[in-house]
């Protein structure tokens, strides 16, 4: 469901050009999960947001094979969309889990995984958004605010956000990376097991080798 | 042992490139503070642009006027020789007059002869009114013309069959001549002065150089006793229209003293802002070990030092804002003179609250107490000012309801709004939740820039109720005190008086003769001056009452205040010759009286009294007449003071609105100088929330649907701050009315609010927040790329 062939991205810097991404390529099937491994400044975030489409790559393609309707699938040429069409793509099409400021703080817990079904227009998904809370074991506090929740419970949060609107595709960037070991651990199993869950595709950027080794796929990115 | 100041050379370099490497930061930071100084420089030129204005108008560098029939040459040389070997204390400077009116192509005009070199101080070139051009009168047959003559330099008018030049022209709305008093003679053909202008006291005392205008409620000035039976009047007495400038100039001086408010939390609101933007290295440094107390001193000296450089650009801001406001945009001769006094203000409030603004933000951990130290001490004040019930208490009364609303309603606002849309579910979708919920966190965070563009708002409601409430109530009443006609007033007892006055009612035109004699009584024991008229319902209605009254007197507002009394109460009136209990009918608004007085039927009270002096009268005349009658009636009795009554109220009325053109002008500026306070702080706010707009576009939010939260964000600060204005508009301008005018001049204002006095600096202040908001918008939705970017370092 996603293709990310020959991707490659880069940025003037001081009148010389600095390649960060080059010649990146992998393959996605629904369910799957492909961890981005590499040592910090590799590029994981910007693989992640080129595809995305927070940032257009500079050559290659990135394809997602989008339901939007039972039994039919159309693919989307990422790579090649205006950057309205990027707007609409990743607010309908991704969900995104951060290491840090993944919600927030003036929403409660219930306001912020409904936030991507008000802005896609699916309010009918209510339930099913916040099923996933009981599924997590953050129900009780869909009340709160974010101030009032730990590192881990916040976490669930954001990946119970991310799958509210059932996307195609779910980027994590670093999601447990301020965790200890036990909550790194409960949260990246609630991760694997809400996707796989949801039929969506996982890309996992992170610079954690167990974690890494988890993943159907381990795309392997150079400084 | 330690360095006082350990690593102070590193902290320094740290400091002065961290300002370079922010340049639009510091600039934010001078610039707010040239715009708080500017308006401080602006509003303190202009005040005093319009004193100068107001004296030129009124020739009143002068304090008194002597008058008397009795007034030759010989009797002024005596006076000045006895004042010169100190016989008669109390006076700086006289100077002779002579006045009368002479023919201008068939239409008779005043004209002013002033002896300017009697007054022995030196002409003042450049200086408005008479004395700046004393050299230029010296020559022979020259005058200088009041600018509503529409006369220039150089025009040659025939009068009274001689040529005179104009030499000048002084004034915005004189509508007289002014010569030296040798031309006045010879054009006038008169020998005697027919009064002397008299100069008494200290200068100015030093709150007014500081303040202009707000000391003209202070200073009221006596009769002065020169001897040998000489009084000489004060000139607001003399002169009401003077006393009611002063009046002007004082609520001038009070609207200053706001915009003087405001200006100071913008230049305390920049430094701050200045500052607590660089908490992260802050705490960085703290972490290491620097002392809070080094942190200190480097954020206050460069406070200081950033207030100075904006200080010094804002002088010249406000000085070019000053003269564009007095001058117009045509360039003029008419150069608007910098003075050291605007110059120490506007430098003193920049760089002094600057340095307070930088201490607040690097005491952070204190701001809460800092806060409630306000709250408390805004609180206290308010509390003295009630109980002391004086002019000074008044005016601590706007400044501790100002306080409170910036340290206490805002705030306090922003949290009970937070509660309520954190307990409830605001009736919007969730992304406009966001928007609501940071409204009021922002309306806690930025309270110091929400408050003082709200204390603007209110200011500029407070002072348009009042300007608003006066010119109504003081137009209504020279409608009703002053009739078609001419008023005359003698220096002594008119010459046979059934005589003079058939004279006067057989003159051609004349359609009704008043005549009115006055004299002092006590009134349960307090002096007050008493008008004896005829008391039908015509002379009823010019005080608005309906009734005759030939029992009973009517009391000005100042006698009311002086004996607590009310329309209704009898009070104890006692003359030389008995005394008798009298009803107060009705009670009048007497703008320009400085005492008590009350207006009695003659036939009622003359029997208690004693000297009663018949001394002046009314002259009712058919359309067209006046201007003959009033030259004739100075013909017939020479050194009378003749005023035309319909001129006396265009005049009144014109300083009247020349004076609060400016005040409107000057609340626009308050206004403005708020929205530089809230553009700081809206910048300041949109940097912290780039997280949060981030969040937003990642998962699908527009940069134009993020600028259209920001705008409703910004709409609802400026909605805020307006409605949180409104009751501290309304209590404003309560205080102006209902307080500060009474003990500044014993007369009231009727407090009457109206819709359009409130809901124009309402939509103003709504305007300004959105205005504000621009720029931080425009910079909030840009930089959700702009940080997309950034992250790939």
């Amino acid at each position: 469901m996603l293709q990310v062939e020959g991707v490659a991205f880069q940025r003037a810097d001081g009148g010389q050009v600095r390649h960060i991404l080059q010649d990146v390529s992998f393959r996605l099937a629904s369910g799957q999960v492909a961890a981005v491994w590499g040592p910090s400044g590799s590029g994981k975030t910007t693989l992640l947001n080129v595809i995305g489409g927070l940032l257009r790559p500079y050559a290659g393609a990135i394809r997602v094979a989008v339901s939007d309707a039972p039994d039919r699938t159309r693919d989307i040429a990422v790579h090649a969309l205006s950057s309205a069409e990027r707007l609409r793509y990743r607010r309908r099409h991704v969900g995104f889990v951060f290491q840090f400021l993944n919600l927030l703080p003036t929403l409660t817990v219930e306001e912020n995984v409904l936030l991507p079904l008000e802005l896609n227009g699916l309010g009918d998904r209510a339930d099913a958004a916040l099923g996933r809370l009981e599924a997590l074991g953050i129900a009780d506090l869909a009340q709160r605010f974010p101030d009032a929740l730990s590192g881990g419970e916040q976490q669930r949060v954001a990946i119970a956000r991310a799958l509210a609107h059932a996307p195609a595709l779910v980027l994590a960037d670093e999601p447990t990376g301020n965790l200890d070991a036990d909550n790194a651990a409960r949260v990246a199993d609630c991760l694997w097991d809400q996707v796989r869950d949801a039929g969506a595709g996982l890309v996992l950027a992170t610079h954690n080798e167990r974690l890494a080794q988890r993943a159907d796929t381990v795309v392997g990115l150079r400084q | 042992m330690t360095a006082p100041l350990p690593g102070l050379r590193l902290l320094l370099r740290h400091q002065l490139r961290y300002l370079a490497r922010t340049p639009a930061a510091t600039a934010a930071q001078v610039l707010g503070t040239a715009l708080g100084v500017a308006s401080v420089v602006a509003v303190h030129l202009v005040s005093e642009r319009i004193q100068a204005r107001l004296d030129a108008d009124s020739v009143t560098e002068y304090t008194h006027i002597l008058r008397a029939e009795s007034l030759t040459e010989d009797a002024y040389f005596e006076l000045r020789a006895r004042w010169r070997s100190g016989m008669v204390p109390g006076v700086e400077a006289m100077v002779p007059v002579v006045e009368g009116y002479g023919d201008v192509e068939g239409q008779p005009r005043r004209l002013v002869g002033i002896d300017m070199l009697a007054d022995g101080r030196p002409s003042e070139t450049g200086s408005e009114g008479p004395r700046g051009a004393a050299v230029d009168l010296l020559t022979r047959d020259a005058v200088l013309a009041g600018k509503a003559l529409g006369l220039a330099p150089g025009d040659v008018l025939r009068l009274n069959d001689t040529d005179v030049a104009v030499v000048g022209v002084f004034g915005s709305t004189a509508d007289w001549l002014v010569a030296d008093i040798a031309t006045a003679r010879s054009v006038l053909g008169r020998a005697d002065p027919t009064a002397v202008w008299i100069r008494s006291g200290a200068d100015a005392p030093a709150l007014e150089r500081w303040l202009p205008g707000i000391t003209a409620g202070l200073r009221q000035p006596s009769a002065l006793d020169l001897g040998q039976g000489l009084r000489a009047r004060p000139w607001s007495e003399a002169e009401p229209t003077r006393r009611f400038a002063l009046a002007l100039l004082f609520n001038l001086g009070a609207l200053g003293m706001l915009a003087l408010f405001v200006a100071a939390f913008l230049v305390y609101q920049s430094a701050h802002a200045n500052v607590a933007r660089r908490r992260a290295s802050d705490t960085q440094l703290d972490a290491l070990g620097v002392p809070r107390g080094s942190l200190r001193l480097l954020f206050v000296g460069e406070g200081i030092l950033l207030g100075l450089l904006g200080a010094g650009l804002g002088i010249g801001a406000g000085w070019a804002l000053a003269a564009l406001l007095v001058q117009g945009p045509q360039p003029s001769q008419d150069i608007l003179s910098l003075s050291a006094v605007a110059v120490a203000k506007g430098g003193a409030c920049g760089v002094a609250v600057a340095g307070l603004g930088a201490f607040a933000a690097a005491v952070r951990s204190r701001i809460r107490a800092l806060r409630y130290g306000w709250a408390a001490g805004a609180t206290l004040l308010l509390v003295l000012s009630v109980w002391s019930g004086t002019l000074a208490g008044a005016f601590g009364i706007v400044l501790a309801l100002c306080l409170l609303q910036i340290a206490v309603v805002v705030p306090g606002a922003g949290q009970a709004l937070k509660r309520l849309f954190e307990r409830g579910r605001p009736p919007v979708g969730i992304v406009h939740r966001v928007a609501v919920r940071s409204v009021a966190d922002q309306l806690s965070e930025v309270h110091v820039a929400v408050g003082a563009l709200s204390v603007a708002v209110a200011a500029a409601i407070g002072i348009g109720i009042m300007v608003e409430s006066f010119r109504r109530d003081f137009a209504g009443m020279l409608d009703q005190r002053l009739w078609e006609g001419v008023h005359v007033e003698t220096t002594a007892p008119l010459p046979d008086t059934a005589a003079s006055l058939e004279w006067v009612r057989a003159a051609p035109g004349v359609t009704d003769v008043r005549a009115y004699g006055r004299a002092s009584v006590s009134l349960d024991g307090i002096s007050a001056r008493v008008t004896l008229t005829r008391g039908d319902v015509a002379e009823a209605r010019r005080y608005g009452y309906g009734s005759a009254f030939p029992q009973a007197v009517l009391l000005n507002e100042n006698g009311a205040r002086a004996l607590g009394v009310e329309a209704g109460a009898s009070v104890r009136l006692a003359g030389k010759r008995g005394t008798r209990a009298v009803e107060v009918a009705h009670v009048f608004r007497d703008y320009g009286a400085p005492g008590p007085r009350i207006i009695a039927v003659a036939d009622h009270l003359e029997p208690l009294l004693d000297g009663v002096a018949h001394d002046s009268f009314s002259v009712l005349t058919d359309d067209g007449q006046r201007d003959a009658m009033a030259a004739a009636l100075e013909e017939r009795f020479p050194g009378a003071d003749v005023r035309d009554h319909v001129e006396l109220r265009r005049l009144a009325l014109e300083v009247f609105d020349a004076t609060f053109e400016i005040a409107s002008q000057l609340t626009l500026i308050a206004l403005l100088v708020a929205v530089a306070g809230l553009y700081n702080a809206l910048s300041e706010l949109q940097a912290r929330r780039r997280g949060e707009n981030r969040l937003l576009y990642t998962l699908g939010v527009g940069q134009g649907r993020i600028a259209l939260l920001s705008t409703q964000q910004n709409a609802v600060i400026g909605i805020a701050a307006a409605v949180l204005a409104i009751p501290l508009g309304l209590a404003i301008a309560w205080v102006l009315c209902v307080e500060v005018n009474p003990a500044a001049f014993g007369w009231s204002i009727p407090w009457t609010p109206t819709v359009g006095s409130i809901l124009l600096p309402v939509a103003l202040g709504i305007a300004a927040a959105l205005l504000a908001g621009l720029a931080p918008t425009r910079a909030a939705a840009h930089a959700v790329t702009g940080a997309a970017r950034h992250e790939l370092a």
